[in-house]
């Protein structure tokens, strides 16, 4: 075997290699300030604490809780047969809603989930946030407190109200992110119902102090603590009311009369039925377009039993409730391939421009809730009088005489409720509340109605793992 | 002290030894083809051991400056085999003939960062594709052109629209959230192969209709296609690990080198290439012609309504003549013949001191649809320095202009502007071309659910909306080499490089006011402005040391170094609907304006030696690169990427072998996060009230991440023999990819869905074959056969978190998608399908129906030369590689498919066959099995709104013509009797790409893809802009 000569080393090359090892020596001790760089897309959630930075919390859980309402108030409505979304394009957003069981829990009907826990999670950051800044007074964090809190319990409620049987977890670990349980549909409700409160108390506490932010304004008139407190009220009583119909009667009726009292309701002569609460929309670069609007989603339309069960005026004309908010339109077929698809010839007149600002809580449907109230106590003679203040103002229809009893009441109610609160997101709810599910008409007999938006694919995945109490009901 | 000034102490510290001139003497020679004794131009003639050498002119002459004494010379050529000569001390000149490298034995390859060394002993596997390979036919861009050249890589276009747009993939999925494309260095340079959005979702609204910046549905291109072709010497593609290392976490999917062509010593050759040709549809779709009323009416009403479906029928046929019209929309729309044409023009030369190259060049693709196009300007000069004997300077500067007019293509939603979208629901008898009396396109009320404004004429659309690209392009670099040491035992060379890659992308989307959708959202007129910036910028300093004992049994090179890169991108585009009528100013709608930002930078160390002992029969090579990048979590740290590589060549193993090499490699590289991921930042609102809002991020970043590290162990053998007639090269590819990238999901009732995380394993195995043949060398005629095989499965083989369907990679359970799960293929794709049980009973399941990678793909290549005519063809074929047909889908549905009436499989069949029988709300439920029943029906009813995907998923194996190539060398004589005494050289050329597909696949073509570049590889035809054929007739003179 050959041995190599390795001894072969110039001179000159014995000079180099300690030359060529001190530069990299060199090199590899070269700073590393380029490679500090930070993100210039996103801002990080390690930087100090000042108002501007509270006002983008605050607008973050205004615009998130913004962003998931058109979707709840088009699928609610598509449930609870006042429209459709006839996406030529897309034919599930007929099918897998109405005819395909069970609810596809994959895309289509699986919404009203992470956005809300999400912006439940932005109100805990702002009232930690908040309690952490100095340059607040305690006035002003109480008032941060009542905010936040008011707004993760509409969120929390938007998820209980459609998935309501299955129950949802109501905590929150902003910390480790660990998986919560899941609870009942009372517990869920409670657990909100106590947050109102206690954001209720806060806003009390708040005194004369403003909010540290700035409210858009669908908020008028409700954006100082002492005022954003009646708008807390009115949710305080929709939570109660719901309450009261599923699993805790008359003490949460009697407790929605309470906060209907301490709320901006205003049944006198004249009373401006549209004053409320409102999310507002904005063709201002980055803003957002109300979804449902007919110039950016020309494909919601009207289902057709609204026109066929519209009580007439004296007149003979339909009920004025259905005149202002519905139009005719040429007739359109949902898509579907080889079957033609069901026909409908009314669209809503409701979100007329791109901007049309969508209603949150408003008087018409504080008066409603009184009477609903009412007639959980079996106070009939007392919800007549809203029921027939609304019918008559609202609907300019003749008044109801009396209501025989507790079921002929829950019919007179849901009518009421029907029209006025037409395509606002509560139909749906509401007639499954008083167990009148069965009276929302099918298109055609292999249709279905659906009781409970499913828990999404990705939360049953990712707790699939987990112990059998954190798995998700429901679940495949 | 920054980085570079202390490189630049370190260089000083390296200035240590000097050589003495030796004594020069002048020695002549002439280079000639074995055989046929024609003077081979441009052929290289360098001394051994040494940086000297010149190239051969016009005429095969070569003149050179040798130190007295006796020499050795090494000639090459590429095409043609080394050849070594002694000239001895009193011989003044030589002359030499070299043979036709057929089975391109000693061919250079490329290695990472230390130059090139011979195919012969190199232990790692690199695919070469030359000049020539890649000029034979015109391609529109590098992508296409490389189709079926690079055994190892899938290469797909987007779609067939002009101006390019294609994905490279070398092995199989290497990253499910990472990069997946591979790494291109052009001369040293790392260029950008980014592929920006354009915005033209916000006319398809596919996706989320223009709101999102990165829309992955606008058929985007990719900016290799700024590259120029004839300006391009080689393509080197390093495909080990072992062979990329150097390029430490950025080259997990493959490193491809490209080497511009340089100045060569000597008068100035000019080479002139002017191209014309057309370009015409490959494959339309067809379309079903009605036979009668009832069921033109009937498909018609289902994309619209039975009253409109009748009006409209009944006028067609009334203007008609009373029968029943029927026409192709797609072969109307893209049935234009566009002309096509290529003018380049380049020039090389230069003296002992100063060498250039400079080439210019203009080619236009017409597009096969009106208003669309590419036009590509490229200009190049590279320079070489010779600033001493010690001291070498380059200069290269590119520049490129793009310019392509894509229309719109690929998926949509109402109101359906992407053509074959809206042609699949628009019944054939409606005549969509033909304008009225003003000017105006017909009304087209199918699409939208009978609202004209849900819906668009494609003919009016392309002929008035401008969807323009525009690239401008610099690519350049300089550097410095230093030839430190020149003896024969040590040759020391210290480079310094840096080079620039910048271009700004401007993308230009106008849709007038009058257009039949235009109203659709109350805001008449849309108008998209993108601006992308890129800017790359990367300098490395390296120092080469040969050392070769005067033993001579073994020769060693290292190359060590360091570098540092750093990539910019930012991309702002400006949205603006409701115009006056033609302004095209963003200021004059209203406004939606979108911004996103990227900066990285990576520095990196590296250190390899390469050994060739023996005669050059064993090559042992080891290398190590320390890589650090702003992107991981830990900015600060090394990660590193240790190589090995040995090979051993049997010479004369046995009769008729002339050659034996066993390779064997194993190497590491990375691939390091994308920009954004280790940060943990608010997410973003939208603004309300004038005020931006933040709030949880759904994606949680991870301050922990690092790169994902490919571990690649490679084994394979190449054999030459039968007297240089055949040649074998195989290898075999066991890769494994740790630390894979994922978003680990949280439940969302936690606030938060996801965090990005390190983790997991993905598998790949490939098998890589080529077999070169010579059946036929004669004088007279010659035939030389290429065979290539390649063979790639992925699998996740660890996934650390439960079963997850990647973003932009499929429409759903119902259409088929990719779903990554532990053990199964990491391309499988999943969806619904019926599973039958023993009771009785059909359940539908979400379960693996195809796998997009196909079984396996082969490229024959056949060139054989009559005299002076050469024939050249190139077919590839695949075989298997599932396609995700959604195009059909919307063509069943709206009952449009050409085959739509022919007879369904079903017709006579029992429940036995479960083909035709559907799950029906959990009950077994027949087809229709009339007599009358027909397949478009049959496909869609089966398909069962999505509980049957298997129906769309479908076999993407083909067969194409992929390039033909006939050429003509002119004899030298004829040729400077015709064109002049200074012409070397003229060959005429009529060649044609994408002649012809064979397939039973249903649409215009397997291999397009609706979301474009990203990790996995999906495989969806939906609407793409159709594929078409080009023939050219092309002259090239060198004088």
């Amino acid at each position: 075997m050959a041995t190599i000569n390795m001894n072969v080393r110039s001179d000159r090359m014995t000079r180099l290699l300690p030359s060529l090892a001190a530069a990299a020596v060199l090199l590899a001790g070269c700073s590393a300030e380029r490679l500090n760089i930070p993100n210039f897309n996103e801002a990080s959630t390690d930087q100090p604490v000042d108002r501007p930075l509270l006002q983008n919390l605050a607008s973050g859980i205004l615009a998130e809780q913004r962003g998931g309402m058109p979707g709840l108030v088009s699928n609610v409505g598509i449930f609870g047969r006042e429209s459709y979304l006839y996406t030529s394009s897309e034919p599930r957003n007929t099918t897998l809603f109405l005819g395909t069981f069970p609810l596809d829990n994959s895309g289509f009907t699986n919404g009203q989930w992470d956005p809300r826990f999400r912006n439940a999670r932005n109100a805990i950051e702002l009232v930690r946030t908040a309690n952490a800044a100095a340059f607040l007074s305690d006035g002003e964090k109480s008032a941060v407190q009542g905010f936040a809190n008011t707004m993760r319990a509409l969120d929390l409620f938007y998820v209980i109200a459609t998935r309501d049987s299955l129950g949802i977890p109501t905590a929150i670990d902003n910390v480790t992110n660990q998986p919560q349980p899941f609870v009942s549909r009372d517990s869920a409700y409670r657990f909100i119902s106590g947050i109102l409160d206690s954001a209720a108390t806060q806003l009390s506490a708040a005194g004369s102090a403003a909010f540290p932010f700035t409210l858009p304004p669908g908020f008028a008139g409700f954006n100082t603590p002492q005022t954003f407190r009646q708008f807390n009220r009115g949710l305080a009583a929709r939570v109660h009311v719901y309450r009261g119909s599923l699993d805790c009667g008359s003490a949460c009726f009697t407790a929605a009369l309470t906060a209907l009292g301490e709320s901006f309701l205003n049944a006198s002569a004249g009373a401006d039925l549209r004053r409320g609460v409102y999310h507002t929309f904005s063709t201002a670069a980055g803003d957002a377009l109300n979804t449902l609007s007919i110039p950016v989603t020309p494909d919601q339309l009207a289902h057709p039993s609204i026109r066929t069960d519209a009580q007439l005026q004296a007149n003979g004309t339909r009920d004025q409730r259905f005149v202002t908010k519905i139009r005719t339109i040429a007739t359109r077929n949902a898509p579907g391939g080889i079957t033609v698809g069901i026909p409908t010839d009314v669209g809503f007149t409701l979100y007329s421009e791109q901007t049309t600002p969508l209603p949150i809580l408003r008087n018409e449907e504080l008066i409603l809730l009184r009477a609903e109230a009412n007639i959980g106590l079996n106070q009939f003679a007392a919800a007549l009088q809203d029921l027939n203040y609304i019918r008559t103002t609202a609907g300019l229809l003749p008044p109801i005489p009396s209501l025989a009893n507790r079921d002929a009441a829950i019919d007179a109610l849901l009518y009421e409720k029907r029209y006025s609160l037409l395509w606002e997101g509560h139909r749906w709810f509401d007639v499954r509340r008083w167990g009148r599910l069965l009276t929302l008409p099918l298109d055609i007999p292999t249709h279905f109605r659906a009781r409970v938006m499913p828990v999404p694919q990705a939360e049953c995945l990712a707790r699939s793992t987990l112990a059998t109490n954190l798995r998700g009901p429901g679940c495949p | 002290m920054s980085f570079f000034r202390q490189s630049a102490v370190a260089l000083a510290i390296l200035a240590a030894a000097t050589t003495d001139l030796l004594a020069q003497r002048r020695i002549t020679g002439r280079v000639t083809e074995e055989g046929s004794n024609a003077p081979l131009v441009a052929a290289s003639v360098q001394v051994a051991g040494t940086a000297t050498g010149t190239y051969t002119d016009n005429a095969g002459n070569f003149a050179l400056q040798v130190p007295s004494g006796a020499v050795t010379l090494r000639v090459r050529r590429i095409g043609y085999q080394l050849r070594t000569v002694v000239v001895q001390a009193d011989q003044q000149s030589v002359n030499v003939e070299l043979k036709k490298d057929v089975l391109q034995l000693d061919a250079q390859v490329v290695t990472a960062q230390s130059g090139t060394i011979e195919k012969r002993t190199a232990a790692t596997t690199v695919s070469a594709v030359g000049a020539e390979e890649l000029n034979r036919v015109p391609a529109m861009t590098i992508d296409q052109a490389l189709q079926g050249k690079v055994t190892g890589a899938r290469i797909n276009m987007n779609s067939g629209a002009p101006g390019g747009g294609g994905q490279i993939q070398i092995r199989g999925t290497t990253s499910i959230l990472g990069n997946g494309e591979p790494l291109f260095v052009i001369d040293g340079v790392i260029m950008s192969n980014a592929s920006i959005a354009g915005g033209a979702n916000t006319l398809t609204r596919a996706g989320a209709a223009g709101t999102n910046i990165a829309s992955v549905q606008d058929n985007r291109t990719n900016r290799l296609a700024d590259l120029n072709p004839n300006e391009i010497e080689d393509i080197q593609v390093l495909k080990d690990a072992a062979a990329a290392a150097l390029y430490g976490s950025r080259a997990t999917n493959g490193v491809v080198i490209i080497t511009t062509k340089r100045g060569k010593t000597g008068q100035p050759r000019w080479n002139l290439t002017q191209r014309a040709g057309a370009s015409s549809l490959l494959r339309g779709l067809g379309t079903r012609c009605f036979a009668d009323s009832s069921r033109a009416v009937s498909a018609a009403a289902a994309a619209a309504s039975q009253a409109i479906a009748i009006e409209a029928f009944n006028a067609a046929k009334a203007a008609n003549g009373g029968n029943i019209p029927c026409y192709d929309h797609v072969d109307q729309l893209f049935g234009e013949t566009p002309m096509a044409w290529e003018s380049a023009l380049n020039v090389s030369g230069g003296n002992d001191n100063t060498r250039y190259f400079a080439s210019a060049s203009r080619k236009y693709d017409g597009g096969i649809a009106v208003n669309t196009g590419a036009l590509r300007d490229n200009a190049r000069v590279n320079l070489d320095q010779n600033i001493s004997n010690k001291l070498q300077a380059r200069i290269d500067l590119g520049y490129t202009r793009s310019v392509a007019n894509r229309g719109l293509s690929n998926n949509g939603n109402d109101p359906n502007t992407s053509p074959l979208y809206a042609f699949g629901k628009i019944p054939s008898f409606l005549d969509l071309r033909t304008r009225d009396a003003a000017g105006n396109f017909p009304l087209n009320r199918f699409g939208g659910g009978g609202a004209a404004t849900n819906t668009s004429n494609p003919f009016q659309t392309y002929q008035f909306v401008t969807n323009d690209e525009n690239v401008d392009r610099f690519v350049g670099s300089a550097t410095l080499g230093w030839q430190v040491l020149a003896g024969e035992v040590n040759q020391v060379r210290v480079e310094y490089q840096v080079g620039v890659d910048r271009f700004t992308q401007d993308n230009f989307l106008y849709s007038p006011n009058f257009l039949q959708y235009e109203a659709q959202d109350g805001l008449p007129g849309t108008v998209v402005t993108t601006n992308a910036l890129s800017r790359q910028f990367n300098q490395v300093l390296r120092a080469n040391w040969n050392f070769t004992p005067r033993s001579g049994i073994a020769s060693f090179r290292t190359v060590a170094g360091v570098t540092e890169e750093q990539q910019g991108l930012n991309v702002g585009r400006v949205r603006a609907q409701g115009l006056i009528p033609g302004v095209t100013n963003v200021n004059q709608g209203q406004q939606l304006t979108f911004q996103n930002q990227e900066l990285q930078t990576d520095q990196g160390l590296f250190l390899q030696t390469t050994a060739l002992a023996f005669d050059d029969k064993l090559t042992l090579g080891a290398g190590v690169r320390g890589d650090r990048s702003s992107n991981n979590g830990d900015r600060e740290k090394y990660y590193v990427f240790p190589s090995v590589q040995a090979a051993y060549r049997f010479v004369n193993l046995a009769p008729g072998i002339d050659e034996f090499k066993l390779l064997s490699n194993w190497g590491q590289t990375g691939n390091r996060p994308l920009y954004g991921q280790r940060f943990v930042t608010f997410g973003n609102t939208p603004f309300i009230n004038g005020v931006n809002g933040i709030g949880t991020n759904p994606v949680l970043g991870n301050p922990d991440v690092r790169p994902e590290r490919k571990t690649d162990f490679v084994m394979g053998f190449s054999a030459a023999g039968a007297g240089q007639r055949v040649s074998i090269d195989y290898s075999y590819v066991d890769t494994r990819i740790d630390d894979v990238l994922f978003n680990r999901p949280i439940p969302p009732t936690a606030g938060i869905a996801q965090q990005i995380f390190n983790g997991g394993r993905l598998r790949n195995k490939a098998h890589e074959a080529t077999v070169t043949l010579v059946p036929v060398q004669r004088q007279s005629f010659t035939w030389i056969s290429r065979t290539a095989f390649q063979q790639i499965r992925n699998v996740t083989e660890e996934l650390p978190i439960p079963p997850f369907i990647p973003a932009n990679t499929g429409f759903g359970a119902a259409y088929g998608r990719p779903r990554i799960t532990q053990g199964v293929s990491t391309t499988a794709i999943w969806g619904n399908r019926p599973i039958f049980l023993d009771d009785g009973r059909v359940v539908t399941r979400d379960t693996i129906i195809g796998d997009a990678v196909p079984d396996h793909e082969m490229f024959f290549t056949n060139t054989f030369t009559v005299g002076r005519f050469t024939i050249n063809t190139q077919v590839d074929w695949r075989k298997g590689g599932d396609v995700t047909n959604l195009t059909q889908n919307i063509w069943d549905q709206f009952q449009r498919s050409r085959d739509y009436d022919a007879p369904s499989p079903c017709r006579g069949q029992t429940s036995a066959n479960l083909a035709c029988v559907r799950n029906a709300g959990g009950v077994r439920t027949m087809l229709d099995t009339s007599a009358t029943a027909t397949q478009g029906a049959y496909r869609f009813s089966r398909w069962n709104n999505g509980n049957d995907a298997r129906v769309y998923v479908q076999d993407g194996s083909f067969v194409k013509l992929r390039e033909v190539s006939l050429s003509y060398s002119m004899p030298q004589s004829v040729a400077r009797r015709l064109l002049g005494e200074r012409i070397s050289d003229v060959r005429l050329n009529l060649v044609g790409r994408n002649l012809a597909v064979f397939m039973d696949y249903w649409g215009m073509d397997p291999e397009v893809t609706n979301f474009g570049n990203g990790p996995i590889r999906s495989a969806v035809d939906l609407a793409p802009f159709p594929p078409s054929r080009q023939f050219f007739f092309s002259i090239d003179v060198g004088f």
